[in-house]
């Protein structure tokens, strides 16, 4: 087949390129595996604990957000049910992010074309990246395969756990891949692939919610289908195995019909708009689409796990020994202020997390040469530094006012009640300056030293940790307190709920006027 | 055969028409310069040439062969540097070196060895520490070891030293001499007029002059300046003599090709004490046929 000729020596190349990427993330979701393993275990040391678990696991609540607990005797069952989704979820975007770049990234960039001029054929690129993903799939797979056998786990059920990890994440990978040949930037080929994951995490929640044929729809879902530690079927690991190989094909085709460095769309026309004024004008030209596509699906999701929290009620009162059982925890009501905080809390983070990466546009300005370009054309340190930074930290607070308005909505509509809209969004308002505190270290790094700045996704990794996975692992106090979002107070707002937010936004400010005052004086490096 | 032929090639790109009936022919064994400002289509003639993009319509062939269906077995006899040459800055320049020969099925190390030498190359460092001139020297070493019979260089001396822009003209001469061909894009003039045969120029996607420098240089005017013993009268309405200045017995103008023997009789007629006479520089060329009103708008 002539179209895949090279595609041997390009996965050698790419491999050599990656490997401290894939490496990484191979070892990281090894140790999560490994350090939840060894938690829950902790947790739950006997079997009686374990049957208790099971039947809290069996409440409706529960069960739509984590699905049904199939095996709490065995710790392996106990990590597919509570981290299954979330490693899916984490490995397959590990995957769409290395495929775009391999892809669409190489092409956007103009180094494919030194690549495409040599006797390689057109579906060389698409066809070795699917191999690059493969290998990450395979040896994280087996990292947690062997994390699992570590843990003592029937070392049959751990590796069909890690193969279907490993096989679903490759599926992703292919969307990815296609979505490299369609679309002609790896910004949205990134977008779109993520998007595809975030999609398929959101109809397996609504299956375990209420349709449950919707979960066979969704790769996340045949994760859960397998059933490993329980009673495997392994032939379910048919279905992601299909999908990802006929997309792949379908990739590969495309890469070998379309033209090098375009989509399958024409060119739109380039359109007169406003002119650019100021720093701040330009970081927003150049942000503002993806700004405008992130708030609607931030939106959309929020609201929709805003009405996953709403229908709670309808579950509680659904039958009078659940009704009893949850009016022991202190009612439905607390049950759903607490689920709202912790999505508050994710989206928060996902937020700054965003925040972040339009702060590091700034670096990326940088490293081009851009930067020298624009202040040796008389914009001040101040106002690049202040446009670039402002425009994130404007965008990161909307977006978490937003998420939290979104699942105000979401919730009002399922139960009916305006009251719902008000505490999500103050739910919101109340996760605004721990937001500002992740985007103002970023703007602290980054001046620093152009750098640094990648050092700003450990805080944010950092408090995904701590705030995500905080519960299983009781660190000290002092380390959770080191994450912005451990202190924003629940809802309903306790009296004093001010004072930590004041004191997380003095900090933020602190930050940035640091961050400026570092930006003014250091050299600036150009290409 | 020709080695590039292309026909009333036209290629659009979001409504926006790159080539516009492209008539392109280069012989085998030839140094052909491609000439034009920026944006006048040369990027894309050369991306239809690679396969990389597929013209409109019109025709192109590449060693006889369609190079969008059979890329593959043409860029096997082919050869490419980009004008903007972006590599993959974790790797060496080693590296780089040694997978784009890997692509290519294996180099001739000793010939690779010979050109990082002539171009002063330091292999050993990160491609990320390399200014844009160092990019665009591994892009050409890599291009010249590959031993394709058919060089597609897309302004390849943009970025290089004076000195370094030498050793790349020595190099084309050297491939011309081992019976090579090569397509050289360019608007540095000195470039084209030093090493190449035969030259296109092109404007907005269309061809609007091709032939030896000597054939340009045919058609387009001799620039005269004189001294005369005795007054010589007005050659303002000589046929084929233009942009005439006199100033008592001197005087310079310009004059067409087949005009210049009138001209030069009546020089003689009146006696000539001082006659220099200049063929067009390609500089002189090339501006007639950017110049609105120059004879190529004729």
């Amino acid at each position: 087949m002539t179209a895949a000729t090279g595609t041997g020596t390009l996965t050698r190349f790419s491999l050599r390129l990656g490997r401290f990427r894939i490496g990484t993330w191979v070892l990281a979701l090894a140790l999560m595996t490994w350090a939840i393993g060894l938690s829950l275990n902790r947790l739950y040391p006997t079997a009686a604990s374990r049957e208790q678990l099971a039947k809290l696991a069996d409440s409706p609540a529960l069960r739509a957000i984590l699905g049904p607990l199939l095996a709490p005797t065995s710790t392996g069952g106990l990590i597919a049910w509570r981290e299954g989704a979330v490693l899916a979820v984490l490995l397959s975007l590990a995957t769409t992010f290395l495929v775009v770049l391999r892809t669409r990234g190489e092409e956007q960039s103009g180094r494919a074309a030194v690549i495409a001029a040599c006797p390689v054929g057109r579906s060389a690129t698409a066809l070795s990246a699917m191999q690059v993903a493969a290998v990450l799939d395979a040896s994280a797979g087996a990292a947690i395969a062997l994390a699992l056998v570590a843990l003592s786990q029937p070392v049959g059920d751990s590796i069909l756990f890690g193969l279907a990890l490993a096989l679903i994440a490759w599926s992703f990978g292919a969307i990815a891949a296609l979505a490299s040949q369609v679309l002609s930037s790896s910004k949205a080929a990134n977008g779109c692939a993520a998007g595809a994951v975030a999609v398929s995490y959101l109809l397996l929640a609504l299956g375990q919610l209420r349709e449950a044929w919707l979960i066979w729809l969704t790769p996340i879902g045949w994760l859960g289908k397998v059933r490993p530690f329980f009673e495997p079927r392994p032939a379910v690991l048919v279905i992601p195995l299909a999908v990802g190989l006929l997309t792949a094909g379908l990739a590969a085709w495309l890469a070998a019909a379309r033209e090098h460095g375009r989509g399958l769309r024409a060119e739109p026309r380039a359109r007169r708009m406003r002119p650019v004024r100021s720093v701040a004008g330009l970081a927003w030209r150049l942000e503002r689409v993806v700004v405008a596509v992130t708030m609607v699906v931030a939106l959309v999701y929020s609201a929709l796990v805003g009405s996953m929290v709403g229908y709670f009620r309808s579950f509680a009162t659904s039958s009078p020994e659940f009704a009893k059982a949850i009016e022991r925890l202190g009612g439905t009501r607390v049950l759903e202020d607490g689920f709202t905080t912790f999505m508050m809390l994710f989206g928060g983070i996902a937020m700054a997390g965003w925040g972040v990466s339009l702060v590091l546009r700034l670096h990326a300005e940088e490293e081009s040469g851009r930067s020298e370009f624009v202040l040796a054309s008389g914009a001040t340190r101040e106002r690049t530094y202040g446009g670039f930074v402002a425009t994130a930290m404007a965008t990161a607070v909307a977006g978490t006012v937003l998420w939290g308005f979104g699942l105000g909505i979401g919730r009002a509509l399922a139960d009916h009640r305006i009251d719902s809209l008000w505490r999500s969004l103050s739910a919101g308002l109340v996760t605004v300056p721990a937001v500002v505190v992740v985007v103002a270290a970023a703007g602290l790094l980054i001046g620093l030293g152009s750098r640094y700045g990648v050092l700003a996704w450990v805080v944010v990794v950092w408090c995904a940790i701590v705030t995500v996975l905080g519960a299983f692992f009781d660190a000290p106090q002092f380390v959770k307190d080191l994450s912005p979002f451990t202190h924003v107070p629940p809802i309903p707002l306790p009296a004093g709920a001010w004072e930590p937010c004041v004191l997380l936004l003095s900090v933020g400010v602190l930050l940035l006027a640091a961050g400026l005052a570092a930006y003014q004086r250091r050299s600036i490096s150009g290409s | 055969m020709d080695a590039i032929a292309t026909s009333g090639l036209t290629k659009s790109f979001g409504g926006v028409r790159a080539l516009d009936g492209l008539d392109l022919v280069v012989s085998t064994g030839e140094i052909h310069g491609f000439l034009g400002p920026n944006g006048a289509g040369k990027t894309t003639t050369i991306r239809v040439l690679l396969g990389m993009v597929r013209g409109d319509d019109g025709s192109a062939q590449v060693f006889g062969a369609d190079p969008w269906k059979d890329a593959l077995d043409l860029h096997r006899r082919m050869a490419f540097v980009p004008g903007e040459v972006d590599l993959w800055g974790q790797l060496t320049g080693e590296e780089t070196l040694d997978f784009l020969g890997r692509l290519r099925g294996g180099v001739d190390e000793g010939n690779q060895r010979g050109l990082v030498e002539r171009f002063e190359l330091d292999l050993a460092r990160q491609v990320s520490t390399y200014s844009k001139g160092n990019r665009q020297k591994v892009a050409l070493v890599a291009a010249l070891a590959s031993g394709a019979e058919l060089f597609l260089f897309d302004e390849p001396t943009d970025g290089l030293d004076p000195l370094m822009v030498e050793v790349f003209r020595e190099e084309v001469r050297r491939l011309r001499e081992s019976g090579r061909t090569v397509l050289l894009s360019s608007h540095v003039l000195s470039e084209v007029e030093e090493v190449c045969d035969r030259v296109t120029i092109i404007r907005a996607g269309r061809t609007v002059e091709s032939g030896t420098l000597d054939a340009l240089r045919h058609l387009s005017r001799m620039e005269v300046t004189a001294r005369t013993l005795h007054a010589v009268g007005s050659l303002a309405g000589l046929a084929g003599v233009h942009a005439v200045k006199q100033d008592g017995l001197s005087l310079s103008c310009e004059v067409d090709a087949d005009a210049l023997d009138d001209l030069l009789g009546r020089l003689h007629a009146a006696g000539v004490a001082t006659l220099e006479c200049h063929p067009p520089s390609l500089e002189s060329i090339f501006l007639s046929h950017y110049t609105p009103g120059g004879p190529a708008s004729r």
